[in-house]
């Protein structure tokens, strides 16, 4: 049971900025008292029940606001919670804050931020990942005991393995994505982050669940939870001596960092010490992945970003206030947005244009502009059609490779944590560290990261992660494998 | 890259007002990231190499559609049709839908004539 002070997590944060936004005390105290009462007389309403739970910015609730990160919505106040929270908050889950993120989700860095960026607690130098960068910070520092985010490219596992902690992402629909700010609907999913196995599976558990308030949702079916000594299912094909795992030679080429590479081998050998076997598989429409993944993210995030328009909430040019302004104008003299404070003399036009170039950051300008792109007339067979003709067929490969193997692990990021400003000039340069963990968006199936080992650099340790990955709705199988991988790694 | 980008028709698609020197940079950074994404013009799926499948060309006319409608869009795990029965269930009062909106009057959200002539 947690000993909490808002104070002591403000204090806290200070060094790493994980939180854009915390709860009010009162309350939390009111519902630490609650939790405590229903515990001791043995009647908990989960097992997350009195657990300190960080949100996403990107998840509305009544409580607060939601901005997403971005300065179009700041000081917007939802007039809904999210489906994910409000299960959160009746499992008896102690919600403190919301965290930092990537504007719109757009990110790998959590440098997008129009609030600042958060830091990865084992390396202030260096970023947590992004976008759920502020949720796996405040798992990483202790701060909150578990915290859920968002994955539509890799924004929960990578986060995950930048700060050594476990991250999970669902098969496509198996948490209801009501009342979270769409990035790209056909790829969003919501997951969870844990110090453990156990506790990422746990928080998962409460949100899971068909939702009629989104038409995407279903249910999987639960599976007992079986660890390598399990007694009641002495012939599962989770026992470690059953496993087939399958390793993608594509996912093993040139460009992963060898430090990487090795650590997910001592893995490998360690778990064909036990007895399972293990054998290289190929995915060969692997290397479209990325363009595939980012021509359909750019395509739904322009569309699901039109929304933003200075006229039905958010930030608009109409009401500006003065100080705004003139510090925007300060930033970029040469913009000659011609605007008046009380919005006289604008048009309609004006009044879309202006409020979305001032309260959108630059890589969401980008991405909106490349997602209109490819999809415009003229380009969007050469682009977005054959982009859905390429997700086709990721799809059924990983279909066909789990007709072999019951998983497959890969690397999470290509690279250790990287330093603030090292990716920020080139956008390719930034999308490429998702190259592991995009395809998993594209086929839609579950896939968690798990803290391996650490590398030294200088006088930090950094956390590197691995990737388990599943067919659609094996969600708890996953889990299974990746709590025997956890028990092997920790007894040696 | 195969034609310049027209960066002043995607801005104004995208509905951003934007100044001359972001014109250029997000042009210049935009080219980078489509060179990259062309790549995506070298798969070919077994449909499209045995000539099942053609993505914008309807070869029997020589005719360039700019809609391929045989290429499947948007089903990922398998749900399609999630439709429910057409009844009124609880939603949004007027007042918690008007409550973050810029301009309101009446209890409406007030915006700009879409074809006022003199603003």
């Amino acid at each position: 049971m947690t000993q909490f002070s808002i104070k002591e997590l403000q204090e806290k944060d200070q060094g790493i900025h994980a939180f854009l936004e915390f709860f009010d005390e009162k309350k939390i105290d009111q519902q630490i008292e609650e939790s405590k009462k229903r515990i001791e007389q043995g009647n908990p309403l989960s097992a997350i029940d009195g657990k300190t739970v960080a949100i996403k910015e990107n998840f509305v609730w009544t409580n607060g606001k939601t901005n997403a990160a971005s300065k179009i919505l700041k000081d917007f106040e939802a007039p809904y919670t999210a489906t994910a929270v409000q299960k959160i908050i009746d499992a008896g889950g102690i919600i403190v804050g919301k965290t930092n993120m990537d504007e719109f989700a757009f990110g790998s860095s959590t440098e997008n931020s129009a609030y600042g960026p958060t830091k990865n607690p084992h390396d202030l130098d260096r970023v947590p990942g992004g976008s759920s960068g502020g949720s796996a910070a405040a798992v990483a520092s202790g701060m909150v005991e578990l915290a859920i985010g968002t994955d539509t490219g890799g924004s929960i596992r990578q986060p995950a393995a930048f700060c050594g902690v476990v991250g999970f992402k669902p098969t496509y629909g198996a948490v209801s994505r009501y009342g979270v700010i769409a990035y790209g609907s056909s790829l969003d999913t919501i997951g969870t982050f844990g110090k453990t196995v156990k506790e990422a599976r746990e928080l998962f558990e409460v949100m899971a669940g068909k939702d009629v308030k989104d038409a995407t949702s279903i249910d999987i079916e639960n599976s007992k939870f079986e660890t390598l000594n399990s007694k009641q299912a002495p012939h599962s094909k989770l026992k470690t001596q059953n496993l087939k795992i399958g390793l993608p030679k594509e996912f093993f080429a040139e460009g992963l960092d060898p430090r990487i590479k090795n650590a997910i081998d001592g893995v490998v050998e360690k778990i064909k010490s036990q007895g399972a076997e293990v054998v290289e598989i190929s995915l060969p429409s692997l290397p479209y992945a990325l363009a595939c993944y980012y021509i359909i993210a750019f395509v739904e995030a322009s569309s699901n970003l039109a929304r933003y328009d200075g006229v039905r909430y958010g930030f608009s040019i109409e009401n500006s206030k003065s100080k705004v302004t003139s510090r925007l104008e300060r930033r970029d003299p040469s913009a000659s947005l011609g605007m008046t404070k009380e919005g006289v003399g604008m048009t309609l036009l004006d009044i879309y244009q202006k409020s979305r170039a001032m309260g959108f950051g630059e890589e969401v300008k980008r991405r909106i502009m490349l997602g209109t792109y490819v999809s415009s007339a003229g380009y969007a067979d050469k682009y977005y059609h054959q982009a859905q003709i390429v997700r086709q067929e990721i799809k059924k490969e990983f279909d066909d490779a789990f007709s072999k193997v019951d998983c497959i692990f890969a690397p999470v990021t290509p690279t250790l944590p990287f330093k603030f400003g090292e990716n920020t000039d080139d956008p390719v340069k930034m999308y490429l560290e998702d190259v592991y963990t995009v395809p998993i968006n594209v086929a839609g199936i579950p896939a968690i990261s798990i803290p391996i080992e650490t590398a030294q650099e200088g006088d930090k340790k950094l956390p590197i992660g691995m990737q388990i990955l599943g067919k659609q709705r094996d969600d708890y199988n996953i889990f299974n494998i990746a709590q025997n991988i956890e028990d092997l790694i920790s007894k040696s | 890259m195969n034609d310049k980008l027209d960066i002043e028709h995607i801005a104004k698609l995208s509905r951003l007002d934007l100044s001359k020197e972001e014109k250029e940079k997000y042009s210049k950074q935009m080219g980078g990231v489509l060179e990259y994404a062309e790549k995506i013009g070298d798969f070919r799926s077994p449909e499209q190499s045995e000539g099942s499948l053609h993505v914008g060309r309807d070869d029997k006319e020589g005719i360039s559609r700019d809609d391929t409608s045989d290429v499947e869009v948007g089903v990922i795990n398998g749900v399609t049709d999630a439709i429910r029965e057409d009844e009124v269930g609880e939603s949004l009062s007027r007042q918690e839908a008007l409550k973050n909106a810029p301009a309101q009057k009446d209890g409406f959200i007030q915006v700009k004539g879409v074809f006022a002539e003199d603003e």
